[in-house]
């Protein structure tokens, strides 16, 4: 029997014991893999608020009721610095919601680009207007306690900002110099608002050669004033500001992950540009990079060879360790994330089409248990510290369309995994509880 | 503190054991399975079958019970590819013709085989004389025997180089060798139940040992290597007479094991360094062009595993990857490098093993991962890179009764029509073939 098989048999085994799957039966949508996995929402009925997902016995909690309401990437912060607030996107307006108690407002209305939330103040940073409206697009600010909202700075042709500093005194941004076609001029529509073209490594491919000089930038928040700290005509992207070191910048080269050497950091002056990853290995690839909530770690996914096998690999900025989490393939998910003790990982699982070596196995929202495998004295200098990320299924996404992805991401209290879902149909927010509900 | 390997590989089988309803009963101190066992004896056990299980034909190729085929690196093929060599249970040696798989006494009484040579058809041994040892060889056609060398000291002689103009051996120098004395099993070719310590016990000793040469013309013994690592496993190339690799003995982990060295004592190089704590490399062998050392790769040990091979001309590397239920304890390659094969393995004697690892695979290597044509292998990455691929597996013979202490040792014949193994499966060691090809449909 395959291990597929086996793994599928003892989930089945463990299930048939249960009347797990029947006593759960009655809510809309959610069935056990016993039962025959979950059926789709008949039309006109409303998806539930809250279930125990059968299969794992966690507790889930769709957090809104507004169609097309989404959380934010998986590394771009939304939650307030003091732990209670997140803030979520809807078609045309921003939200809040209270973290526990799931309440939710309005917080702004008109289409707006958020970026993060500060890492210092309940600070929502965005971006508006340019293109059809006419003038150089903003750079904004909206207190999300007050509602004061300011605007910053202007941003550049062809700029864009995505990240802002660790005490709230800098945005970073690139620029495309020239008039070079730009990821995305030809792209084909996808399935919806937030979901990944079906042609997108090819669209990556192309604008990958292209080759285009580009600009890394910090904006002084102060004065509003511009300073260009990198020049390149790598794809510059995915910029993140260390949530913790004010003038540390984790930023990629973007493109098919083995054609180029993905993660670096610089700092805001423009000194020490530093390759984090130098990859070993042909089809070697690795990316969907993010801080750990203490700015001590960059975390990254190593597909050590692409398709092939997975590492979840965290780099030390100040001392250079490195520690490699395999990752079993069943278990490999699109992104991972870190509690913010440092003490849990969660993923969101995977699916065929948008995934090739993924299958119905990964199409869970998963937890990750690290181990650190003991080293018995290994000959050698500055080795790689080797562990296991040891999986726990959290909610079944068998009716999940991959091509949206579910982006997770822990509640700074550990009790909850946050993530996206078009499970019922259209997308929602919704809340995993990390703590069993039963048995 | 004193480490305990099994100790880690019991937690690393944890939460296998979540996924794998299969495994048996794990003892939960040391992480080893049920005690292996050596299935009863069966007198004048089958010639021939078709596995049921896999619907290739094997043939049991030795005649006499303990009639063992060779260590799967230590060539035990005829330069022109129609004759074998296996031991008997005296001691001595037979010849079983690959043809017609027809045995016949070649040397007999207790010898020591060191290997059949690359160039003539000769089989070299060692054998006691008045309490030293001298080097044999005896042709495999003409049935005549030399006496090439007589060995001075504790020393062995483990391998003969593509010329045969020179053999390789290791001394232990130090007065007081005890700790390098290293029984292994009953003597009837089981692996030891406690190797792992006394391994630990031999390194940590740090005994003044050396690789020395004899020229088998003028019989000069030329030391190539003196130092306290524990040498071992010479290999000569088969192609290269100048160039031999041996390796650092000990636990994996704890060694740079894989080297290779000139003859004129130049050129020492580490095959394989090492970048993860406990990355282990080991039972490396050469292709059959002398162009690649092979060997298994553990990144970590236990966990993720890897056939990775490493060109001696030009530095190039490869490295297969390879299901955890599929890792066997040696692999091998056919002499046109087109396929490998492995022998399997059970917890004992590895840890990470269980019942799904026992069998004789066959694997066709794909180092175009699946064939996406998307996809340029010869992307520029600023620097060397190991190429990837992987393995896919086919099952030969389904050792359910088998005891793995007696590690069944795979090797190609030259024509890879046949796997070669040795099995207790009958209870007695017997020499086995099992036919690369299918015979038919795996039965029920």
């Amino acid at each position: 029997m395959s291990r597929r098989g086996l793994l599928g048999a003892a989930l089945a085994a463990a299930l048939a014991g249960s009347a797990a799957g029947q006593s759960l039966g009655g809510v809309p949508g959610i069935r056990s893999t016993a039962q025959g996995g979950p059926v789709p929402l008949p039309p006109g009925q409303a998806p539930p608020k809250s279930w125990v997902d059968p299969d794992t016995h966690h507790r889930v909690i769709r957090l809104t009721d507004i169609p097309g309401s989404a959380s934010f990437y998986f590394n771009d912060n939304s939650i307030t610095p003091d732990g209670k607030e997140m803030v979520f996107t809807a078609p045309g307006s921003v939200g809040v919601i209270e973290l526990g108690t799931w309440k939710v407002r309005t917080l702004l209305r008109g289409a707006v680009r958020p970026i993060v939330v500060g890492r210092r103040t309940p600070t929502l940073y965005y971006t508006r207007g340019g293109g059809r409206e006419g003038g150089p697009a903003g750079l904004y600010a909206i207190n999300i306690d007050t509602g004061e909202d300011r605007r910053l700075a202007d941003l550049p042709r062809r700029g864009s900002v995505s990240s802002i500093n660790a005490d709230e005194t800098l945005a970073g941004g690139t620029l495309t110099a020239g008039e070079g076609s730009e990821y995305g001029a030809g792209r084909r529509p996808g399935a919806g608002p937030g979901t990944e073209p079906a042609d997108k490594p090819r669209m990556m491919d192309e604008r990958l050669k292209e080759r285009l000089p580009m600009e890394l930038f910090v904006i002084d928040l102060a004065s509003g004033l511009r300073r260009t700290i990198l020049r390149s005509t790598d794809w510059l992207n995915h910029l993140q500001f260390s949530p913790t070191d004010p003038a540390l910048l984790l930023y990629c080269h973007e493109g098919t992950w083995w054609k180029v050497d993905r993660i670096w950091t610089i700092r805001t002056d423009g000194t020490h540009n530093t390759l984090v990853h130098r990859r070993t290995m042909g089809l070697e690839a690795v990316g969907h990079e993010f801080w750990s909530q203490d700015g001590k770690t960059i975390w990254y996914d190593d597909r050590f060879p692409w398709g092939v096998d997975f590492f979840t690999v965290g780099y030390n900025v100040a001392t250079g360790e490195r520690v490699w989490y395999h990752v079993d393939t069943r278990a490999w998910s699109i992104h991972y994330n870190l509690s913010y003790d440092n003490s849990l990982f969660c993923g969101d699982g995977g699916a065929l089409g948008p995934v090739e070596w993924a299958s119905t196995e990964n199409q869970w929202i998963y937890l990750f248990r690290p181990e650190r495998l003991d080293d018995h004295e290994t000959l050698g200098e500055n080795l790689i510290h080797p562990g296991v990320l040891h999986p726990e299924r959290l909610v079944n996404l068998l009716h999940h369309n991959y091509y949206l992805e579910p982006n997770v991401f822990f509640t700074p209290d550990g009790r909850y995994v946050i993530f996206r879902s078009n499970l019922f149909g259209p997308t929602y927010l919704f809340a995993v509880e990390v703590a069993r509900a039963g048995p | 503190m004193r480490p305990n390997p099994r100790l880690v590989l019991a937690l690393l089988l944890l939460p296998l054991a979540a996924l794998a309803q299969s495994r048996p009963a794990l003892d939960p101190v040391t992480g080893r399975g049920p005690e292996p066992t050596t299935p009863p004896v069966v007198k004048n056990p089958p010639r021939s079958w078709i596995d049921p299980d896999t619907g290739h034909r094997v043939i049991r190729i030795s005649d006499e019970p303990d009639t063992e085929s060779l260590y799967f690196n230590d060539n035990s093929i005829s330069p022109d590819g129609k004759e074998m060599i296996v031991t008997t249970a005296e001691g001595g040696v037979d010849v079983v013709d690959l043809a017609t798989w027809a045995n016949r006494r070649l040397v007999p009484g207790r010898v020591r085989v060191i290997m059949v040579g690359h160039k003539t058809n000769r089989v070299f041994y060692l054998k006691a004389e008045g309490g030293k040892s001298a080097l044999y060889a005896t042709g495999l056609d003409t049935g005549r025997t030399e006496k090439l060398a007589e060995l001075a000291g504790r020393g062995g002689i483990s391998a003969i180089n593509a010329d045969e103009t020179l053999a390789a051996g290791t001394e232990v120098l130090d007065p007081d060798d005890a700790p390098r004395r290293f029984p292994t099993g009953n003597g009837k070719g089981y692996q030891a139940e406690d190797k792992h310590e006394m391994m630990d016990r031999r390194l940590a000793a740090h005994l003044l040992n050396e690789i020395y040469t004899i020229d088998l013309r003028t019989g000069e013994r030329k030391s190539l290597i003196r130092n306290r690592d524990w040498l071992n496993h010479l290999q000569f190339s088969p192609t290269d007479p100048g160039l031999l690799m041996y390796c650092h003995e000990g636990p994996w982990w704890k060694v740079d094991r894989i080297w290779t060295i000139r003859t004129d004592g130049t050129g020492n190089t580490l095959v394989q360094p090492r970048t993860m704590e406990m990355e282990a490399s080991g039972h490396e062998f050469w292709s059959h062009d002398g162009k690649t050392i092979w060997y298994d790769h553990q990144t970590p040990w236990g966990t993720v595993f890897w056939v990775s091979g490493y060109n001696v001309a030009t530095g190039e590397r490869i490295s297969y990857h390879i299901e955890r239920s599929e890792w066997s304890i040696h692999f091998n390659q056919s002499d046109d490098q087109k396929l490998f094969c492995g022998d399997g393995s059970d917890n004992p004697p590895a840890p990470w093993a269980d019942a799904a690892n026992r069998w004789i695979y066959l694997f066709l290597p794909d180092d175009q991962i699946n064939g996406a044509p998307w996809r340029s292998m010869h992307w520029d990455y600023g620097h060397p890179v190991v190429r990837a691929g992987l393995f896919h597996s086919e099952k030969l013979v389904h050792l359910v009764r088998h005891n793995y202490l007696l590690e069944p040792n795979p090797f190609f014949t030259p024509d890879r029509k046949y796997v070669i193994f040795r099995s207790d499966m009958f209870g007695d060691t017997y020499a086995f073939a099992v036919e690369v090809a299918k015979a038919g449909p795996a039965g029920p």
